[in-house]
């Protein structure tokens, strides 16, 4: 019988008014430790949130195509979060690849992948791009070459028209 | 019934999920969001012991800092290849609550406390494992401390085969005695940190047999710009000691060296009786190397934090532009110096070759019983903005050593993948599989000793879609090989398959 309410609860708020949903907000350590926390960040511009390990060969492949991006729009206020979800396993590892592969991203801790399911991660690459308000208006799974430019598209599309930027070759 | 009654509603929630998708997150009456993620994993095949159908189905109802969480898990069989013990039933709920550096949780949670020497709790779906406890967490990170408290009953994550077979397939789930425990981290400096940690199971068990211990850790952290440094230390007491268990002692540091864009890594372990609980709530560093192809997966180390000792060493350096190597080794010994664990490896990633991505990898894996000698090649070539193409090769030589019951054996096995993308909509994949060891089979017991090359092969097919950007299915069909799946030194054994598997992750 409870299996049935959940389900109905579930079918219920479907029906319901639809809307842009808000990003959780949450804090994570950034890899010099200090607390990095969403809500604090934006109003900036857009926001790209991208969830990663060291041991997944998708996510190496998608952050070298970020990396391109960031350097295209850094400049109209994107911010890109590369939040790691390296476990004790592996995160001593995480500092060597971004120091030697030059990221320039913010890179986020997120040890015991509380944030990663937070945003409904089960497995990575989970990319979610925000509004400057916190609005999520774009999330993609997984990595296939190419996906980086449906995303550069998005986000061209959050910058404000007076500064406008031609997407990447 | 009870397994078309689950199935049934897994299927509903499914179909409700897939049709509503394109839709933006619904409200609820006052403003609540709705939302939730869905994820199948449905196998049919010849062998019995993959035939499995397994469901997670999250949903969340969210307002300001507050959220309330509820899942539904399906697993039939409920140990298809994990000694799992959900059946079906609601495995999760509880209500958290956010604000600033402020976080509240009741119900079911995770914990991490230290680097998982003294308690580290967690779900990972691959490994069919989830540790989750049942009570209470209060987490508090401000610029000069972190804090964090917990207290309940941590779920039996592996059970034995006798409670498996006793348990109540209505519940969900055997849980440990409670425990409570937490961590102080004070940041005086932005580049220095330290604190600890303190755990206490089992301290108000009722039943003799439950196992009453204390543990505890020290830590301290430096981050500068040429490295890092961080190191642990925790010792475990058992006020019955001579009944349950053995005092221990564990260390774990680690090192980072920057040089322009040189990086130097290392670690060093020494855990002494410290698997706790046989390792159900923690989960130390293996300081090995995380391999990322499946052959050299198949064949890591398997922690045992009740006796181990070892180091890693690694370093990372763009010997040209777009091209990065990567040279890594790790050992292990048990604590009276017999080798456990050896891996030497080198890999090269070359981003821009002849229009294309490529990864070259070798290495050599050494454990007591065989040495397996390693080499990859991958290549990923855009053929255009959207189409591209991707070849992956593994082959593995491996030598093994006598045993009382086998004569020495060599053999090897390789691994192909050859995959057509189109972004960002669907990936069609050859994979097969060739080995020569004559165990290959399924019936490990009786191996054919007469021949001392055998030729087995598996290859299936594999198409990946995502439908209206939130839904990823995937269809796989053919044979494929058993093998171990390892990550962060826990290993399940993936059984071999021969028919159809299909997985299914939906985000709402």
């Amino acid at each position: 019988m409870k299996k049935l309410v959940l389900l109905a609860i579930f079918c219920f708020g479907l029906t319901a008014e639809a809307q842009e949903k808000t990003a959780p907000d949450f804090t994570l350590p950034t890899l010099e430790g200090k607390n990095y926390q969403l809500s604090k960040n934006l109003g900036k511009g857009p926001i790209l949130i991208n969830f990663w390990a060291t041991w997944c060969i998708p996510c190496r492949e998608e952050m070298k195509k970020l990396k391109e991006i960031y350097q295209t729009y850094e400049k109209d206020g994107l911010q890109i979060l590369s939040i790691s979800i390296d476990d004790p396993k592996t995160v001593s590892k995480v500092k060597s690849y971004i120091n030697t592969n030059r990221f320039p991203f913010t890179v986020l801790l997120d040890t015991n992948n509380e944030v990663f399911q937070l945003y409904k991660g089960t497995n990575p690459p989970l990319s979610l791009l925000l509004d400057r308000n916190g609005k999520i208006v774009y999330e993609h799974t997984g990595y296939r070459k190419g996906d980086e430019k449906k995303l550069e598209e998005k986000i061209a599309a959050l910058i404000p028209q007076e500064q406008p930027r031609e997407p990447q070759e | 019934m009870g397994t078309l009654f689950s199935r049934a509603i897994s299927t509903a929630f499914f179909l409700t999920l897939a049709t509503c998708l394109p839709a933006q997150t619904p409200l609820l009456p006052g403003n609540i969001e709705v939302s939730g993620n869905t994820h199948f994993e449905w196998a049919v095949s010849d062998t019995n012991v993959s035939r499995y159908f397994e469901n997670w189905s999250d949903l969340f109802l969210s307002k300001g800092g507050f959220r309330l969480g509820l899942r539904f898990e399906v697993h039939e069989p409920p140990a298809s290849f994990a000694s799992q013990d959900t059946v079906t039933g609601f495995a999760h709920r509880y209500l958290e609550f956010r604000k600033g550096g402020l976080y509240l949780r009741g119900g079911n949670f995770y914990s991490l406390l230290g680097l998982g020497l003294v308690l580290r709790t967690f779900e990972n779906r691959t490994l069919r494992w989830d540790s989750n406890i049942d009570g209470l967490k209060v987490e508090f990170r401000h610029s000069f401390v972190d804090l964090q408290g917990i207290y309940g009953k941590p779920r039996k994550t592996r059970l034995e085969i006798t409670e498996l077979e006793n348990k109540n397939p209505a519940s969900m789930g055997i849980r440990l005695p409670a425990l409570a425990g937490g961590e102080v981290k004070l940041k005086p400096l932005s580049q220095f940190a330290f604190g600890g940690t303190y755990v206490n199971t089992g301290a108000n068990a009722s039943d003799v047999t439950d196992e009453h211990s204390q543990r505890g850790s020290l830590f301290g952290e430096l981050n500068l710009k040429p490295g890092s440094l961080y190191a642990e230390y925790a010792k475990s007491d058992y006020p019955d000691a001579s009944l349950f268990g053995v005092n221990g002692e564990a260390f774990y540091a680690s090192a980072n060296f920057f040089w322009g864009a040189l990086s130097l890594s290392g670690e060093y372990k020494y855990y002494e009786n410290f698997a706790i609980d046989d390792g159900l709530l923690n989960n130390p560093p293996t300081a090995i190397k995380e391999h990322l192809f499946t052959l050299m997966n198949r064949h890591q180390l398997i922690q045992n934090a009740d006796g181990e000792e070892g180091y890693f060493a690694g370093l990372e350096y763009p010997l040209i532009q777009d091209g990065v190597l990567s040279l890594a080794y790790c050992s292990t010994e048990n604590l009276q110096g017999n080798l456990l664990y050896e891996d030497l490896y080198g890999q090269f990633e070359w981003s821009e070759f002849l229009g294309a991505e490529w990864t070259w990898a070798a290495g050599r894996q050494k454990d007591e019983a065989a040495r397996y000698y390693n080499f990859v090649n991958s290549t990923h070539y855009a053929i255009n903005d959207a189409y591209s193409l991707k070849f992956v090769y593994e082959h593995q030589h491996a030598r093994v050593a006598a045993r009382s019951d086998f004569t020495e054996r060599q053999y090897y096995d390789q691994l192909v993948t050859l995959g057509l993308s189109k972004a960002p909509t669907w990936t069609l994949s050859f994979l097969g599989e060739h080995s020569t060891d004559q165990f290959a089979e399924l019936d490990q017991l009786n191996p054919d000793q007469t021949s001392k090359r055998k030729h087995h092969f598996w290859a299936g097919g594999q198409l990946d879609l995502k439908l209206w950007e939130r839904v990823d299915l995937s269809i796989f069909g053919g044979t494929r090989r058993e093998g171990k799946i390892c990550i962060g030194g826990v290993c399940v054994v993936k059984p071999e398959l021969e028919g159809a598997e299909v997985t299914v992750i939906a985000r709402l």
